[in-house]
């Protein structure tokens, strides 16, 4: 049976990123049309087009402003630190684990979201790996002691003052300058994204071990949703599924291109390429990122509620081992 | 250098307007103190990262709220000197009716906008104050503090428009072209004159003191 | 008639109305939402106006106006002017060169081309009546001298396009040092040209010996440490420009306390200055970016962009395309606004056609340049206005208009030889 005609209004992700451009742009424009035999359109602009910073997004989600939206999950920990769970600093340090946890969490988050019908939840997508770009003579993990770390987020401001590292919060753009002259040591970002801002020109090592993720939400306003005819919420929410599973597979080669590209590394497929020195995790990084993550886990723990660290223990922590302890 | 209080005439609205631009100066001090303790945590910041190698974390963090909030205090004052720009193509060729009539509904259109953008304001601190929003920085900084300061400005902003439509309203009622030019009026040539050559004289006068 | 035609029609009649420019903004959003949208875009706007209100880049504004208002105090910047006033007004247009020159200094220590504006603004304005200058070219020298300010380094525009862009921050710096001279000459041989045509333009002549003007170089110290403290600070790498501006504020209240001029009197009118012409700014880049918010979802942003890119024209014609639209929508756009929604389009389609980011970055920060001195909405015609505190802001576009050319001289030019911008990247990247 054909499904009924209709329109989206898409606010995507960030549109300089690759996530926005090989990925999400093309599914919304062409994908879905093609998929639908013409049924269902949709035109999207990236959240930064549309002027916006990202955090009010979900808000705007919730009151209709905006139908579709897709967005970094970190930027609602402001509303409720719950959006931090999946991707707390040092608990996923490879894409694998990243897609375990976030599966396991899906549900809570897609309660939380959906209560008074506000939004509801379609998927969870994700960024390459955030990993550590410095400007230092890094061998390991412990060697970001007594650094000072440009980190964009509260859970890797933990991270890196549990290493006994300096957090400090700049601009993305800073950044470059900020690294060439020793302002901060290192810092955190996606190791595509860090290559696409010529991060490589200034920093000179690359720690390959994934802090965490910057998973993205992918979700439509709750009463927007809720008047769809069923067949067009089965046929969205399955396209999207797929949207998400090809985000997941390519957020892992994504991941190795960036490690491969900064480092100028013969696999690197991108015309310019990187001199940077690719430091490798030992075992005893390993050790130390274990201990690490609990600190960030129980500080997280902190600001959520029970229910919250609740649900933690029950999906995350079961599937790490890990407790949050209130 | 700012001219002297409006004549807003003796009536209680004219003296409830005159308050308002008291206080309003008032907040645009405690806006600049602001500021200036922006820069001076924001100096403080850069100099102890620069000597002792760490961060107090959260200077432009801090410094954004100081800014946003000091931004709204500062509305009202605006308002009052008549500042905000208008494009007067048309303006300077009208009858002094017609002037007034567009003055008047200038003022009502940004009394209208400032309205407008303080309801959806309210939604946001709302919002922030329901879900017990923190920033997502080190800081934790609740974010209701900030944005309640910063509303309050935009309600001050809205309040003391209000109070300049209404003794804009009855001058126009009453005809009175004088106090409706005062409150709602483009500054007149001779206005600007008199201030430019009065400020210029004290500095160069200041300068060779 | 087409959503173009509509809403280009509205905002002026808003405009046209005398409605004060940021309550245009905001009200035009607020109409179209209904024309256009099914959903209820005008809740966006708390939520907006909140995220452009507390931006820490932002924070320069008024933190560069400040430093300017304190040097101004000071009376360092007065006598800064005198001393660019002693080696420039020989030339036909006396002081209005004085106003690029110094403009071309401050913009090596501002990075904004609203406070370059506002600080020569605030010096150069008493000098109209005094020496009897042709009051529009004055004023459109003051507003065109202040956009130097984004193109020579430190500029945050250039920050957010290498941002938007992934081009490399210090490139551009570098690449945007000699265009950035080349427009302060142009905009010098404007006024030379409007001089020798109309002499009396050109106020009473302002005559000094060498011996006057060597004496007088020493009075660029106060504005040299300040630099050094400033743009020193950005290039050592020990701070971002708010950061910057924060020291140069303190460097320059150092020097006023030195000098024994800060009183009570002093900061209160530094204060409500300040105040006044950020707040004044700040509500037309709040009711702007809704505007833009609203613009973007009704998709009148696409309509205006896709005619451009639509076209399929070859480099050089798309670069005259390019060139038009960002005129015409710099008419009436806030441009940071413009910037963030139109370079991620447009940087792509023209870099896909074979023209450097670096330099299409500097040709770019030439037409939000432009922007700001082309009516109905050109921030710095609004801070020349503001400084004046009332008057015809006729007077300042009309006389913006002649520096406008020169701009566009700037643009040719750098489409003809573009080693303009790219030498210095290539030989010191
Ligand atoms: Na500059
Ligand atoms: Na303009």
């Amino acid at each position: 049976q054909s499904l009924p005609k209709t329109h989206l209004k898409v606010t995507g992700g960030l549109s300089n990123l690759t996530a926005y451009q090989d990925y999400e742009r093309p599914f919304w424009t062409k994908t879905i049309g093609e998929k639908s035999q013409g049924q269902v359109t949709a035109e999207i602009k990236g959240f930064n087009e549309m002027g916006m910073k990202g955090p009010e997004l979900l808000r705007l989600l919730g009151s209709g402003v905006i139908e579709y939206g897709t967005a970094t999950l970190s930027y609602f920990a402001s509303d409720n630190p719950i959006n931090e769970a999946i991707d707390l600093a040092g608990l996923a340090t490879d894409v694998k684990t990243a897609r375990t946890l976030t599966d396991a969490f899906q549900p809570v988050l897609a309660k939380t979201y959906g209560e008074g019908n506000k939004v509801k939840l379609l998927g969870i997508s994700t960024y390459p790996a955030q990993v550590l770009f410095c400007n230092a003579d890094i061998k390991g993990l412990g060697d970001i002691k007594g650094k000072k770390v440009r980190t964009s987020s509260r859970t890797q401001a933990d991270f890196i003052e549990a290493l006994g590292g300096t957090s400090v919060t700049m601009a993305f753009g800073d950044v470059v300058p900020a690294m060439q002259n020793k302002v901060v040591d290192c810092a955190i970002t996606g190791s595509l994204s860090g290559y696409s801002a010529k991060w490589y020109e200034v920093a000179t090592h690359l720690l390959a071990l994934p802090v965490n993720w910057n998973q993205q939400v992918h979700a439509v306003n709750g009463a927007t949703w809720s008047k769809y005819d069923p067949a067009l919420q089965k046929f969205l929410q399955t396209e999207v599924d797929g949207l998400v599973n090809t985000i997941w597979d390519a957020a892992a080669k994504q991941t190795q291109q960036g490690y491969d590209c900064n480092t100028g590394a013969a696999a690197c497929t991108l015309p310019v390429k990187g001199k940077m020195v690719l430091v490798t995790p030992s075992e005893q990084d390993k050790a130390l990122l274990k201990q690490v993550s609990e600190q960030v886990v129980a500080k997280w723990a902190q600001r959520c509620s029970a229910a919250c660290v609740n649900d933690f223990n029950t999906t995350i922590g079961k599937t790490l081992g890990v407790v949050a302890k209130k | 250098m700012s001219p002297l209080p409006h004549p807003y005439g003796p009536s209680l609205l004219g003296r409830s307007l005159a308050l308002a631009s008291t206080l309003s100066r008032a907040a645009v001090w405690a806006g600049a103190a602001l500021t200036g303790a922006s820069v001076l945590l924001v100096t403080y910041d850069v100099v102890v990262r620069r000597l002792f190698g760490h961060s107090l974390g959260g200077a432009d963090e801090l410094s954004g709220y100081a800014f946003a909030i000091s931004v709204t205090w500062a509305l009202a004052f605006t308002a009052l000197e008549r500042a905000n720009v208008r494009i007067d193509v048309l303006y300077q060729y009208l009858p002094t009716r017609l002037a007034a009539v567009l003055d008047w509904l200038a003022l009502a259109s940004l009394g209208g906008f400032a309205a407008c953008l303080g309801w959806y304001a309210s939604d946001v601190l709302q919002t922030s104050w329901t879900a017990n929003s923190t920033a997502n920085t080190p800081l934790g900084t609740p974010l209701w503090i900030p944005q309640l300061l910063w509303l309050a400005g935009l309600f001050w902003f809205v309040l003391v428009l209000a109070l300049m439509l209404l003794r804009a309203s009855t001058a126009l009622v009453t005809g009175d072209w004088e106090t409706l030019r005062a409150v709602a009026g483009m500054k007149s040539a001779v206005e600007e004159a008199e201030e430019g050559a009065a400020e210029g004289e004290r500095l160069v006068a200041a300068e060779r003191a | 008639m087409g959503m173009i035609g509509v809403s280009l029609v509205l905002l002026l009649v808003l405009l046209g109305v005398c409605i004060p420019v940021g309550a245009a903004l905001g009200l035009l959003g607020l109409i179209l939402e209904p024309l256009y949208s099914s959903l209820p875009l005008a809740r966006a706007m708390g939520e907006m106006a909140w995220g452009s209100s507390n931006e820490f880049l932002l924070v320069a504004i008024p933190l560069f106006v400040m430093l300017g208002e304190i040097l101004l105090r000071a009376g360092f910047a007065q006598r800064m002017y005198e001393a660019m006033a002693k080696w420039l007004s020989w030339l036909p247009g006396g002081l209005m060169h004085a106003n690029i020159g110094a403009s071309t200094v401050f913009a090596a220590t501002s990075g904004s081309s609203v406070a370059t504006a506002a600080t020569v603004g605030t010096v150069a304005l008493p000098q109209i009546k005094r020496f009897g200058y042709n009051e529009p070219l004055f004023l459109g020298s003051i507003a065109a001298g202040g956009t130097l300010g984004i193109l020579i380094p430190p500029s945050i525009n250039l920050v957010i396009y290498g941002v938007l862009t992934n081009t490399s921050v210090p490139k551009l710096y570098l690449a945007g040092i000699l265009p950035g001279i080349l427009a302060a000459l142009l905009f010098m041989a404007v006024i030379v040209a409007a001089c020798l045509w109309r002499p009396a333009w050109g106020g009473e002549p302002v005559r000094a010996s060498w011996r006057e003007r060597f004496a007088s170089l020493v009075h660029l110290l106060p504005p040299l440490a300040i630099f050094i403290l400033v743009v020193g600070s950005i290039y050592a790498g020990l701070a971002t420009p708010t950061e910057a501006a924060a020291l140069g504020v303190v460097g320059a209240l150092v020097l006023a306390l030195a000098a024994g001029r800060v009183s009570w009197q002093m900061l209160r009118e530094v204060a409500e200055n300040t105040m006044r012409s950020t707040a004044m700014i700040m509500l037309i880049v709040i009711a702007a970016g809704f505007l833009n918010f609203v613009m973007s979802a009704i998709g009148l942003t696409d309509a205006i962009t896709s005619s451009v890119a639509g076209l399929g024209w070859p480099p050089m014609a798309m670069l005259g395309a390019m060139v038009v639209f960002y005129v015409i929508l710099g008419c009436f756009m806030e441009t940071l606004s413009m910037m963030i929604t139109t370079i991620p389009i447009v940087a792509p389609i023209m870099t896909a056609l074979g023209f450097d980011p670096i330099w299409l970055g500097i040709v770019i920060i030439v037409l939000v340049e432009t922007a700001l001195i082309t009516p109905p909405v050109g921030l710095n015609l609004f801070v020349v206005q503001s400084l004046r505190k009332s008057g015809s802001i006729q007077a300042v576009i009309v006389g913006a208009l002649p520096f406008v050319l020169a701009l566009f001289a700037v643009i040719a030019l750098l489409a003809l030889a573009p080693d303009l911008a790219l030498w210095l990247p290539r030989i010191f990247g």
